[in-house]
Formats: C-alpha cells, sequence, structure tokens
C-alpha cells in the first residue's frame, strides 16, 4: 500500500468529525467550545478505529501476499510437474511402442523359422512312414509266405514222385525176377522135351533098321527128328544160361536200384526238413517284422498326436502378435492425444481433453483375442488378479 | 483329382500350419496374405473351400466372404472364418456374410479336417 492509498485511509475517516462538528456548529445551538470538544474527541477516535484498521487491513494484506506466493508456486510446481510428465509420456511412449513392435516383428520371426523347421522334421518323419506302410503291408507279406511255401512244397513233391516212379520200377523188376524162374522152368521144359525126343528117335532108328530096306526112309526121319532134338536141348541150354544171365544182371540192378531209392527217401526226407525249417525262419522273421511294423505303428500315431500339439502350439505367435500389436496401436493412440494436448496454450487446457472412459472404450473395441477383453475388464473393475479365462481355441460352430 | 482349398490370414505362421494340416491329407493349398490379395487370387481357380481369418489388414475376412460370394463362380463355394474372435456379435456378421463355420483360434488339427471335411463339396 502506498503513502497515497495511506493518506486516503487517513483522511476519509478523519474528515467525518470535522463534517460533523461543522454541521453541528451552523445548524444547532451548541457552543462553539462543545462543538470542538465534539471535534476533538470524534476526531481523536477516528484516527484511533483509523489506524486499528488500518493496521488489521496491513496484516491481512501480507497474509494474502503470502498465500499468493504459496499459490503461485504451486501452480507453477504443478505446472513443471505437468510438463514433465508429458515430456516423460513423449520419450518413454514411443520407446514403449518401438520395443512392442520389435518383439512382435522377433517373434514372428522366430515363430516362422521354428514352424518351417517343424515343417521339415515333420515332412521327413511322413516319409519314413509312409516308405514303411508301404513295406509292412499284411497282404504282401502273407501273399509272399504263401507263394514261397506253395513253391517248396511243389519241389517236395516233385522230389516225392520221382522216388515213387523208383519205388514202382524197383517192383516191376522184382516182378520180373518171378516170371524168369517161370521161364528157366519152361526151358527145363523144353530140354526135358527134346530127351524125350531123342530117345524116341533112337527107339526110332533101331526099329527102322530092324525094318531094312523097308525102313530107310523112316530112318531118315528118324535122324533129322533126333537132329531137332539136340537142337532144342541146345535151345533149352541157352535158354537157361541167358535166363541166369537175366538174373544175375536183374539182381545187380535191384541192388543198385534199393541203393538210389533209399539214398532219395533220405536226401528227400533231408530236403523236406531244410524247407520246413526254412519257412519256419521266413514265418518268424515275418512275425518279427510285423511286431516291429505295429511298433512302428505305434510310434507314428504317438507321432501324428504330438504334431498335433505342436501345430496347435505354434499358433501362439498368432495370439501374442495381435495383442502386442493393439497394445502398440494403444500406445500409439496415447502419444497422438499427449502431443494434440501440448499444441493447445496451458490457460486453455482442462481435464475435458482426456476423455478416460472414451479412450477406454476406443481400446477395448480394438481387441480381437477374448484374453485381452477379459483383462482389459478385470483391470477397469480394479481387481487386482484377472481370473483366468479358458481358452476358446478350437471351438468350432457350424451355421 | 485333389481337391483345393484357399488359407487367408496375414500371420506366416498360421498360413504354414493350416498348409502342412491340409496337405498331409492330400489338399492342394493357395494361400493369401489378406482379402485383397485372396481376390486377386480367385481369378477363376477352381476352390473348394476358403478358409479366412478375420482381422487383416487392407481387407478384413468378412468382407472378403461378401465379396467372393459377388462373384459367379465362387457363389456356391463354402467358406469358414478361422479367427481368435469368439464374440457372438462377430459370429452374426459372419454369418451374415456367407460363412458357413467358424473356428476359434488356435485349432487342433482333427478338429480343423473335421470342419474341412463336413463343408467342402464331393
Amino acid at each position: 500500500m502506498n503513502n497515497i492509498d495511506k493518506a486516503f485511509f487517513y483522511i476519509i475517516p478523519s474528515s467525518i468529525p470535522v463534517v460533523g462538528s461543522l454541521l453541528l456548529l451552523f445548524f444547532t445551538d451548541i457552543a462553539m467550545i462543545s462543538s470542538l470538544f465534539i471535534f476533538c474527541c470524534t476526531f481523536g477516535l477516528s484516527l484511533f478505529v483509523s489506524y486499528l484498521l488500518f493496521s488489521k487491513l496491513q496484516l491481512a494484506q501480507a497474509k494474502l501476499a503470502s498465500s499468493y506466493q504459496a499459490n503461485d508456486s504451486f501452480i507453477q510446481q504443478t505446472q513443471s510437474y505437468i510438463n514433465a510428465l508429458e515430456e516423460l509420456m513423449g520419450e518413454v511412449l514411443p520407446v514403449v511402442s518401438k520395443q512392442i513392435k520389435t518383439s512382435k516383428e522377433q517373434v514372428e520371426q522366430e515363430v516362422l523359422s521354428l514352424t518351417d523347421t517343424f515343417l521339415a522334421i515333420t515332412k521327413k518323419i511322413g516319409l519314413v512312414l509312409d516308405e514303411q506302410r508301404k513295406s509292412d503291408d499284411d497282404a504282401v507279406i502273407g501273399t509272399l509266405l504263401t507263394g514261397t511255401k506253395t513253391i517248396l512244397n511243389g519241389v517236395i513233391n516233385d522230389l516225392c514222385n520221382l522216388n515213387c516212379n523208383e519205388k514202382t520200377m524197383f517192383q516191376e523188376v522184382e516182378q520180373l525176377s518171378s516170371y524168369t524162374a517161370e521161364l528157366e522152368s519152361m526151358a527145363n521144359d523144353v530140354r526135358n522135351v527134346a530127351d524125350n525126343i531123342n530117345l524116341l528117335a533112337l527107339n526110332a532108328a533101331i526099329e527102322a533098321a530092324r525094318a531094312g530096306e523097308h525102313g530107310r526112309g523112316f530112318a531118315v526121319v528118324a535122324d533129322e527128328i533126333k537132329k531137332l532134338a539136340n537142337s532144342s536141348a541146345n535151345t533149352g541150354s541157352r535158354m537157361n544160361k541167358t535166363l541166369d544171365d537175366i538174373n544175375t544182371a536183374m539182381a545187380s540192378a535191384l541192388i543198385s536200384s534199393r541203393a538210389t531209392t533209399q539214398f532219395y527217401s533220405k536226401t528227400i526226407e533231408s530236403s523236406s526238413e531244410h524247407i520246413e525249417n526254412v519257412l519256419i525262419d521266413i514265418e518268424n522273421t515275418l512275425h518279427a517284422f510285423k511286431d516291429k511294423s505295429q511298433t512302428l505303428a505305434d510310434a507314428s500315431e504317438q507321432i501324428q498326436g504330438e504334431v498335433n500339439h505342436v501345430i496347435t502350439a505354434l499358433q501362439f505367435q498368432d495370439r501374442v502378435t495381435q495383442i502386442l500389436g493393439n497394445a502398440e496401436h494403444n500406445l500409439y493412440d496415447l502419444n497422438e492425444l499427449l502431443l494434440s494436448n501440448q499444441a493447445v496454450p496451458t490457460t486453455e487446457r482442462s481435464a475435458d481433453l482426456i476423455k478416460t472412459n472414451d479412450i477406454l472404450e476406443k481400446m477395448a473395441l480394438r481387441y480381437t483375442v477374448p484374453e485381452e477383453l477379459t483383462n482389459h475388464q478385470a483391470i477397469v473393475a480394479g481387481e487386482t488378479k484377472t481370473q483366468k479365462q479358458e481358452s476358446q481355441g478350437g471351438n468350432l460352430t457350424f451355421f | 483329382m485333389a481337391k483345393t482349398i484357399m488359407i487367408v490370414d496375414d500371420s506366416a505362421s498360421i498360413r504354414k500350419v493350416v498348409r502342412l494340416t491340409l496337405e498331409s491329407q492330400g489338399f492342394d493349398v493357395i494361400d493369401a496374405t489378406d482379402g485383397v490379395e485372396a481376390l486377386k487370387k480367385l481369378n477363376g481357380v477352381k476352390i473348394h473351400l476358403l478358409i479366412t481369418d478375420v482381422n487383416m489388414p487392407n481387407m478384413d475376412g468378412i468382407t472378403l466372404v461378401q465379396e467372393a460370394k459377388k462373384i459367379p463362380a465362387y457363389k456356391f463355394t463354402p467358406m469358414m472364418m478361422l479367427t481368435t474372435e469368439a464374440g457372438d456379435e462377430k459370429k452374426m456378421q459372419g454369418r451374415a456374410s456367407g460363412a458357413k463355420a467358424w473356428l476359434v483360434k488356435p485349432f487342433q488339427p482333427p478338429i480343423l479336417l473335421n470342419a474341412v471335411s463336413k463343408l467342402i463339396l464331393p
């Protein structure tokens, strides 16, 4: 308060007793001395009251000035805090957005590489299993086994038939030997008949000699008959000799044939055993092969289950990318809001510039993954722990 | 002759795993990264099923289905959505666009193949 204010502050209240005393003096019958006394009293009182009021006013003014100063300081502090906060947000939001973008890109890149590797492995496993399926076809194995058995049994049958033929021939040769005995008897009969005829011819020659001239012709006949008898006897002897030779040859053939048949029998028996063993070995091997195939088929089924699991798990990248992408967009929007508010003069800024509910609603509209909305709603509702939401992945609806 | 299926998704890993799942069952697969690329590739080529994501840049899956249904060659081609979205409102939009099924990601291969076998025309 300057001196002029101060003068006015004293003069205006002091002027009241002056004006009052003058009015009393001029418009009433009061004595000059009384008027002067009243003037002095009221003037003194006015000065005192003015002093008191002035002191109080000065005190109040000082307090007000101090309060203004404090308020100015608070406003300045708040403004500087807001500026610092805006500066911080302006610096941090783009950095966080950039980090999110980089994470998103890296996750995508790595998952793609992982997916490629996994696809290559799956294709190779598929090829191996396909080859396996082709080779372990039960029908093929069965046909192979049956075919092999048929061929080998055919070989055994052929060998058996051969041996049977040998045996038949052997029996026929044996039967022939019984005929030679009969032939020998017949040869002996021939010799006996020849001997008798020879005896008869001798008697006829004796009787022809006794008949003399008349028996000469008959003697010639008897002589011829004798020659025939000798010839027959020789034939019988030769037959006997020939039959002996035949018997000897047949006995030798029979011995040889018997030995051959026995050898064949043993060989066939041994071959049958070998073939049977080979077939058993093939069958066992095939069974082992089938067991192995079954193990591989079981493993193949397990691998398929695990491949399906990995295919499902690999899709996390899509969800993570969407969540990070939306977070990045939301941060970008906040940064845009900050920049547009910074352009507004400080004196015109108000809370209306930041519509929190609108911002939150806009964020919620952007969400594409159910978990995003659940998290958002839980945090907006002030829940510290978000309830784990059941994944709806795999949920299929037909329209 | 192998049936042809088109998969449209902006996520390369999803395109790859869908391709693997379908090719393992003998299907031929054509892929596209968004609706615009898909429509470019739908130039008369015969496809037996279209599988598409919903949220994609340039053109979303619901618009793609609507646009593809306008092309005479694909009017009767079955189409299904494969997306992380599970909200009923979005599903209704999909249904209205002409899609025949809605499968929520992440999918399990047998479920995808089941849907494919039911949707694909003989």
